[in-house]
């Protein structure tokens, strides 16, 4: 999730100069709003985190340290907001997510893939939280194992045990079997 | 890695799942050999991670809208001339006629001040003829010299 080009967008973001910081938006909001999203269920709230982190990256880049790695110290700062939230909220409610699903099928396929989309990331977002970032940063975002790590500031064996813990819930909670037909 | 073995290769499907490329980089070649050497000691391991891997596929990708992304762009640092200029346009609302007059005029009032200060008589507001020198070392108490003395002079 790294790029070499980092660090040259950084200097040319923290002067101020739009088209760099157009690319570090495109690059990595997606990524941020993800996990946001994944992790709190509420669109708005994934869009206040999203924007809260990407406001103190801008403040923290003129003092950049160039051995940083921007995208894992995003990451961490949104999962961190993520966290912050999850702690303030006296029940977990479930928000309506977007619909995503895919225009190509018929309506009765469409419902049962948007039915099926729901109930996995109702599942996710069910986990306990550390459970949850571990999966959505390795499984769902792609980081390889030293990245969410670091994002989450666990050794990577904590990692590893977390993601287990993780798939072994949503295993027995039959995700898997509504899979197939269920 | 050399102690790579059964368990730890089951632990490793528990934990990334039956796509081998997301173990660990230094464990990815040693345990693809154990399960290529023994695939029936991992198939029951690897169909049921399988299973949950081709749920997770199906979580959609999160797109920021373009609203989001206009705000977070708008919300970046901006350029060294653009922050001169909003400064600029701050002046130029508060002092439309530009800061030559503004200054002028406290220069003026300053001129006038010490005009003024110099040509008045050096008597206090009660009336009483008082040196400068005498109030300073009283009020420092330096001296017996105190108000009262001066008003019941």
């Amino acid at each position: 999730m790294a790029f070499s080009s980092d660090l040259d967008q950084i200097t040319r973001a923290a002067a101020g100069e739009r088209g760099a910081v157009a690319a570090l938006v495109a690059r990595y909001s997606p990524g941020v709003l993800g996990l946001s999203q994944r992790m709190l269920a509420d669109n708005a709230e994934a869009e206040d985190v999203t924007q809260e982190t990407f406001l103190r990256a801008w403040k923290a880049l003129p003092n950049w340290e160039p051995r940083a790695n921007f995208s894992t110290w995003l990451h961490r700062v949104a999962l961190n907001l993520c966290y912050d939230r999850l702690r303030k909220r006296r029940e977990t409610t479930m928000a309506e997510l977007p619909e995503q699903v895919d225009r190509d099928l018929r309506p009765d396929e469409r419902l049962e893939q948007s039915q099926r989309i729901s109930a996995i990331e109702s599942a996710i977002s069910a986990l306990p939280e550390r459970q949850a970032a571990a999966l959505n940063l390795c499984a769902i975002e792609g980081h390889n194992q030293k990245d969410a790590a670091e994002i989450m500031e666990i050794s990577q064996e904590a990692l590893e045990s977390l993601l287990a813990r993780a798939r072994r819930t949503l295993r027995k909670t039959g995700l898997t079997g509504a899979r197939q037909g269920q | 890695m050399s102690d790579m073995n059964v368990q730890r290769v089951l632990d490793l499907i528990d934990a990334y799942g039956a796509d081998m490329n997301a173990f660990p980089e230094d464990e990815r070649d040693a345990a693809r050999a154990l399960v290529e050497g023994s695939p029936a000691l991992f198939a029951e391991a690897l169909d049921a991670a399988r299973l949950l891997d081709a749920a997770l596929l199906q979580v959609p990708e999160i797109t920021p809208s373009d609203d989001l992304m206009a705000r977070l762009i708008a919300s970046g640092p901006k350029p060294q001339a653009e922050r001169i200029n909003i400064l600029g346009r701050l002046r130029d609302i508060l002092l439309p006629q530009g800061s030559r007059w503004p200054m002028a005029a406290g220069l003026a009032s300053l001129a006038i001040g010490a005009l003024v200060g110099l040509n008045l008589p050096n008597v206090g507001t009660d009336g009483y003829d008082s040196t400068q020198g005498d109030v300073i070392y009283a009020a420092l108490g330096l001296t017996e010299y105190t108000y009262d003395d001066e008003v019941f002079q």
